[in-house]
């Protein structure tokens, strides 16, 4: 019988692991990192009920990648490991953006969240979809911006309309009206916190 | 393979922990338990008070023989004492009227009596015979009959090839001084439980299971570790109601097993306050790493010892040791320390206690404190204040870990599964003008709970199936609205046997933190108000 070595490969393991969880979080370009976590310890099911009465309750879902090794090739380069995990963070951090980005459609399209966007995004659908959303502000005021996952093509076009937006007087105030607003709603969500009769 | 470790184990164990196997002998062939000692020289001899099947008391003396044999030397010098006291005094027990026939007396072994031990006793015998006296004559049970009558109470069960075999020796072959696996412990009980057998069976399925947590547990009833103890012996009780409720077992099946139970659990937390009532340091080792847990371990025995006061409260109606109890908990009030969600049912049991026992609004003024410290917990990132799912140890070694990650892990933020119960039990009081301080902040914290599929799952340590709960409250909350629900108390979710044994569940909870959420605090406090 050969020799093995418990410890130093659990810790192999985990530096391994690590490796791919980094990964994973960088393909994701941050956005999965973003979204708190949590560990079930228990039950296969998840209910949120929201403050309005509503709930939503979902399975959990799994997210999962395979991978071969070619154990001659690794054996001539040990680091082609972290060419296969690299690999699997790619594919797995497609995989989870999907299964969020569904939820969220899912979500949004039940409670009419959506905009109908043809061809290229303008000014007013990007103003439309500002207004849509709930904007949290910090302490000192400033917004705390949202996030924007889109493809590529209307990534591209987002400073576009920045530019057209901040040139234009009327986009410029529905603009400034808008986030006004949204600092109204912040503020009296912060201020609704009390007990009434 | 199993008939080998129960003699060893019986054989090589001290009365201390051969006393629970015995009980259930006893109880197997149709004895009545009465009494369990608690070994502190106050018994008069007697271990075990018991009625046999045709209603005779019994008394029975148990004796360690750790090496193999008791000597004619051991006998003399302190036994034999002993042993005359058991026969020559009679039974005083509130279940023993003083006109019952005189008690049969036993000595129990796990070892030999030697030859001339054998002797001494035939001739004190034949003495009390001569003086007309035969009551006063001490019969014996030694190691052979021990071990055949132990293999009877159902351990065949255990396959020996199998994964719970393997548990079993690990938890057997434990130290005995740590705090017990809870996880490993209710794997081995609840896949024991899982066993597929006839119905006529089940009632010999359950002896089996009491025997097999005695002999799980018993490096740590060796070692006198009583909180762990109560831990394994609260498990096996929450697993027992399970099974019964389950199968809808008849009682008079399950109820020798489930009142020595709770003798053991209840025993161990006398055992537990004659040890620390009059600790002042509660330091274990190396006091240069304990003062950092010290606190800890002290809120533990806290929310412990408070559980017992409770009990003995709603079951017995006994006053003098609830007082004497929360005047420790009083005493080291301002060292009690929340390390985490799990801590909370400990508070919450001290809370309950108070509430019984101090008619000044002392007990109320617990709720807001518990409220801010919770609320504000759960909402600082820097602060590690671990889930409901991590344990005392856990929740400790956290605070000391280095690796944020890990760190980032366990410590869950912006949920708590005990704010919502408390703050009902804060609304049942009436102070709205505090609440309303109160509610802005626990309104940022997210209501969690973890809903069974089946009531009956409530019993089992984890469950694959089941729904967590998030519920966000309402940032304008009502205070009629949330008054009116606060006195709901129907106590949905727990299941009936569970119910019927209410005491119990201040316990259950301090051993189970995670079954903890609102309908169980408004039901348990209901319960107790009840009693007074």
């Amino acid at each position: 019988m050969l020799s093995d070595f418990p410890l130093a490969k659990k810790n192999i393991l985990q530096f391994l692991l690590k490796y791919l969880e980094k990964k994973v979080l960088e393909y994701s370009g941050g956005f999965v990192g973003r979204i708190p976590k949590s560990v079930m310890h228990e039950g296969s099911r998840i209910r949120i009920e929201y403050e309005d009465g509503t709930a939503d309750e979902s399975e959990l879902a799994s997210v999962r990648v395979t991978a071969e090794i070619d154990t001659p090739k690794l054996l001539k380069n040990k680091d082609e490991i972290f060419l296969l995990l690299d690999e699997m963070a790619r594919e797995q951090a497609a995989k989870q953006a999907n299964l969020v980005l569904d939820k969220i459609s899912e979500a949004t399209e039940r409670i009419g969240n959506t905009i109908p966007i043809q061809g290229e995004i303008t000014p007013n659908d990007f103003l439309a979809m500002l207004e849509k959303v709930e904007i949290d502000f910090k302490s000192d005021g400033s917004p705390i911006v949202p996030v924007i996952i889109a493809d590529t093509s209307i990534l591209k076009s987002i400073p576009r309309v920045f530019k057209i937006i901040e040139n234009d007087p009327t986009l410029l105030h529905r603009f400034q009206e808008i986030m006004t607003k949204q600092k109204q709603n912040w503020d009296d969500r912060t201020a609704n916190r009390k007990l009434v009769d | 393979m199993i008939e080998r470790l129960i003699e060893n184990w019986l054989t090589k164990a001290s009365e201390k922990s051969f006393q629970i196997p015995f009980c259930y002998m006893l109880a197997n062939e149709g004895y009545t338990i009465l009494h369990l000692t608690r070994h502190c020289g106050m018994e008069l001899g007697k271990d075990i008070i018991a009625k046999d099947p045709e209603g005779r008391f019994c008394a029975f003396q148990l004796k360690g023989a750790p090496r193999g044999k008791i000597k004619l030397s051991q006998w003399k010098k302190d036994l034999a004492h002993q042993a005359h006291q058991m026969v020559s005094t009679p039974l005083i027990h509130p279940s023993v009227p003083p006109s019952a026939p005189y008690h049969k007396s036993f000595l129990v072994t796990n070892g030999e009596l030697e030859e001339e031990v054998s002797a001494s006793i035939d001739a004190e015998n034949r003495k009390w015979t001569e003086m007309g006296r035969p009551e006063f004559v001490l019969h014996t049970i030694v190691k052979g009959e021990l071990v055949e009558r132990a293999t009877k109470l159902g351990l065949n069960f255990i396959p020996p090839d199998l994964d719970d075999f393997r548990l079993l020796l690990e938890l057997f072959l434990e130290d005995g001084t740590d705090i017990i696996n809870k996880h490993q412990f209710s794997r081995l009980i609840e896949s024991f439980f899982e066993k597929a057998v006839k119905p006529g069976q089940r009632p010999h399925l359950i002896r089996g299971s009491a025997l097999l947590t005695a002999l799980a547990t018993s490096s740590f009833t060796n070692r006198e570790n009583h909180v762990a103890v109560i831990e394994a012996w609260m498990m096996f009780v929450s697993y027992l109601l399970w099974y019964c409720e389950k199968y809808s077992i008849d009682r008079r099946h399950w109820k020798n097993e489930f009142e020595i139970a709770n003798q053991i659990i209840w025993t161990s937390m006398e055992n537990l306050w004659n040890e620390i009532s009059d600790e002042e340091n509660f330091l274990v080792g190396n006091h240069f790493q304990d003062v950092f847990v010290r606190n800890a371990r002290l809120t533990w025995y806290v929310g412990l010892l408070s559980a017992w006061g409770i009990y003995l409260r709603l079951t017995e109606g006994d006053e003098q040791q609830g007082r004497e109890i929360l005047r420790f908990c009083n005493k080291h009030q301002d060292k009690l320390d929340l390390w985490g969600e799990s801590a909370i049912p400990n508070f919450l049991a001290y809370y309950w206690l108070s509430g019984i026992y101090d008619a000044t609004d002392q007990p109320t003024k617990m709720l807001p404190k518990l409220l801010r410290t919770i609320s504000s917990n759960v909402s600082k990132q820097d602060i590690v204040f671990p889930g409901v799912y991590h344990g005392i140890d856990e929740s400790l070694a956290l605070r000391w870990e280095s690796d944020t990650e890990i760190v980032l892990k366990k410590n869950d933020k912006g949920a708590s599964h005990y704010i919502e119960g408390i703050t009902h039990l804060f609304v049942r009081e009436g102070l709205k003008q505090e609440m309303t301080g109160l509610w802005p902040q626990i309104s940022k914290v997210y209501f969690k709970s973890f809903q069974c599929n089946d009531s009956l799952d409530f019993y089992r340590w984890r469950n694959r199936k089941g729904t967590e709960v998030t519920k966000i409250p309402r940032p304008t909350q009502s205070w009629q609205e949330i008054r009116a629900l606060s006195f709901e108390d129907a106590g949905s979710g727990i299941p009936n046997l569970l119910k019927n044994h209410a005491a119990l569940v201040p316990l259950f909870l301090i051993v189970y933190p995670h079954r903890g959420n609102a309908s169980i605090l408004r039901w348990m406090q209901t319960r107790i108000y009840e009693h007074l």
